[in-house]
């Protein structure tokens, strides 16, 4: 009878336990592993001030300048490895400068020599697609673009850069003639890469590539100035000139920080 | 021996309790913050069809839209005990013959109390991510949850609504229905509000149409769509001015809403100390006089215009945007017009108009599924 009892007993607990998800957790849990990362990051300045959202900065014509809206599209992020083989770690990133840019990419470990990304969203993308397509939560979406999609060519805006000046030139009026910079044409593309020291990123190990972004030369550099007198608005359509302009310093305004 | 007895024993205790966790844990998932677990097992999938040139809707995971849950908030969209006398209900603000929002500048609460913004047209919600003209909301079921304790609205606590909705004979039998229990709550009472409106679904304009194919615009239709998709201003004046309407910035329709959903000054005014708008719910400066950029479809008979319902015509609110408006620290960068304004004809405007009206969908005001089902 006591031999009875003591294997029924045991069978039954060995049935709870076999049916019990919780338990077979508890029993065998599953080991993670950790990825392997490589971090893009990028530390975004107004000359020698940290960039702020609403902060004002005296531009080099004399006016007092005020940035809102700073965001701009991230693509082909690439690795290059010792044979210059590239490999596409993710195809697209819409990032808002003003809040810690940073894409964090898990991928497989390799060598690298250098590094790459390019600005604006890729010809093959970026026209003649239809942008329900995405899911709501993708960049490339209307709703994930929040703004940076363009409905009449269905082309995206590249690179935006929305603020506020005064063109009285007074030092207390307040801040009243925007300005606005949507660059997003396919001949606006452009290809940044940087040339790194070699390095190996082993299985479960995190690589950090840090940037900067300069906002001041958005607006003006040795190779061109942007005068908000004159060169205060662009959407691309309608003023092209101006928007290869303000990508061009867009694009030389990305240093990588060894 | 008897000691070997009494460690099994424990042990299946121990197992027994582990395995109650698990199942407590997934109805947990099923969630409900007053811990009732809501059963959609014996639901049926309302199969709604999304539009073409659409986006995909998001639903949430913890309320699918039900055949039982679209029509208990559609009994509950238009139900009086939601208020506080029991006299308004959703739908007396949002009237299906003005696109399911009001006619009146304010709306009149529970005791003619008047609230200061317009209400907003109820379509297509099922696609907006932001809700109320501050955009204070971010999912249909939060949004439904305000107006009930509002005092400017229904002003009723929901505890009560809660209350008079157990007692009624009819719907603890729908909540069973809906949600697999026939408890009442508020949560499950939004759920289904939200369930109902997402199945508002307005794409039988003209301009849908025109865009599956279907329709031809008419020539000062067509010369309205032209306007609506072109800078404004005078090249002379703007940078890349080319004479047109300027519309399309704020109201795209890369996914067919004719709006960006996002929140805008659009130059009504210079100061904003009566309603700063988005400013409200962010407390940032830059967000002074925001308010989100409403969908123009339907536009044709959701008048007054604008957050504070100012505008009684098309025309008048087209007069605002050709006048350029009133500049400000916070004005949008798309107000490029302030001096100057669009500069648009009479002709222009009209054809403007012609345009928008091709945004009007009567099959969906009268669309039967949406009506009072209490008459």
């Amino acid at each position: 009878m006591n031999k009875w009892k003591r294997w029924t007993m045991l069978s039954l607990l060995f049935l709870l336990f076999a049916q019990c998800n919780k338990c077979k957790e508890i029993v065998d849990p599953p080991e993670p592993e950790t990825p392997t990362q490589f971090i893009f990051k990028w530390n975004v300045v107004f000359g020698n001030n940290d960039l702020v959202q609403g902060q004002t900065y005296n531009h080099i014509d004399g006016y007092r300048l005020l940035l809102e809206d700073f965001r701009g599209y991230i693509s082909n992020i690439t690795l290059y490895d010792e044979n210059d083989s590239a490999f596409v770690i993710q195809d697209i990133a819409l990032l808002n400068w003003f809040n810690d840019p940073q894409v964090t990419i898990k991928a497989d470990p390799r060598t690298v020599k250098r590094i790459g990304f390019s600005l604006g969203v890729p010809a093959a993308i970026n026209t003649n697609t239809d942008p329900t397509t995405y899911p709501n939560s993708s960049p490339l979406s209307v709703g994930g673009a929040a703004g940076m999609f363009w409905t009449w060519n269905t082309g995206y805006i590249f690179y935006q850069l929305n603020g506020k000046t005064d063109l009285t030139g007074s030092a207390t009026a307040p801040l009243i003639d925007p300005i606005a910079y949507h660059c997003g044409d396919d001949t606006l593309f452009r290809e940044l890469i940087f040339d790194v020291p070699d390095v190996t990123v082993f299985k479960g190990k995190s690589q950090t590539w840090n940037f900067s972004l300069d906002a001041q030369k958005c607006f003006w550099s040795d190779a061109d100035t942007l005068h908000l007198d004159t060169d205060y608005l662009t959407h691309t359509t309608g003023n092209l000139p101006l928007a290869i302009r303000a990508m061009n310093l867009y694009a030389s305004s990305f240093q990588w920080i060894p | 021996m008897k000691k070997q007895n009494w460690i099994l024993s424990l042990l299946i205790c121990i197992a027994l309790m582990a395995c109650k966790y698990d199942v407590l844990e997934q109805q947990e998932d099923n969630n409900n913050t007053n811990g009732l677990a809501d059963d959609f097992s014996l639901t049926q999938p309302y199969n709604l069809d999304i539009p073409p040139f659409f986006p995909p809707m998001d639903i949430p995971n913890n309320n699918p839209l039900t055949q039982e849950s679209v029509l208990l908030g559609k009994y509950l969209f238009w139900e009086k005990k939601l208020s506080l006398d029991n006299s308004i209900s959703c739908g007396s603000c949002h009237l299906p013959q003005n696109s399911f929002s009001d006619p009146n500048q304010y709306s009149s609460g529970v005791g003619g109390t008047l609230g200061n913004r317009q209400s907003m047209a109820l379509i297509n919600l099922g696609w907006t991510r932001h809700f109320f003209w501050d955009g204070r909301k971010s999912s249909l079921e939060d949004q439904i949850l305000e107006p009930i304790e509002n005092p400017v609205e229904m002003h009723e606590e929901w505890s009560n609504v809660v209350e008079k909705l157990s007692n009624d004979t009819m719907y603890p039998k729908m909540f069973k229905a809906a949600f697999g229990s026939p408890h009442v709550t508020k949560e499950r009472a939004a759920k289904a509000i939200a369930s109902f409106i997402r199945t508002m679904v307005s794409a039988g304009s003209k301009f849908d149409k025109q865009r599956i194919g279907q329709y031809t615009f008419a020539p000062d239709e067509y010369r309205g769509f032209v306007l609506f998709t072109t800078e404004g201003g005078s090249p002379d004046q703007v940078p890349g001015g080319s004479y047109g309407a300027d519309c399309f910035h704020c109201h795209g329709f890369g996914d067919m809403q004719m709006t960006d959903g996002l929140f805008h000054n659009n130059g009504l005014d210079s100061h904003f100390e009566n309603d700063p708008g988005r400013f409200n719910v962010t407390l940032n400066p830059l967000d002074s006089g925001k308010f989100k950029a409403p969908t123009l479809r339907n536009v044709e008979f959701s008048a007054p215009y604008m957050h504070d319902g100012r505008f009684n015509t098309l025309l008048e609110v087209i007069e605002h945007y050709n006048s350029g408006g009133h500049p400000s620290t916070t004005i949008d960068s798309f107000m490029k017009f302030t001096s100057g304004g669009l500069q648009l004809s009479e002709t222009s405007k009209n054809d403007l108009i012609a345009f928008l009206k091709c945004l009007s969908d009567t099959s969906f005001m009268n669309n039967p599924n949406f009506k009072d089902p209490h008459e």
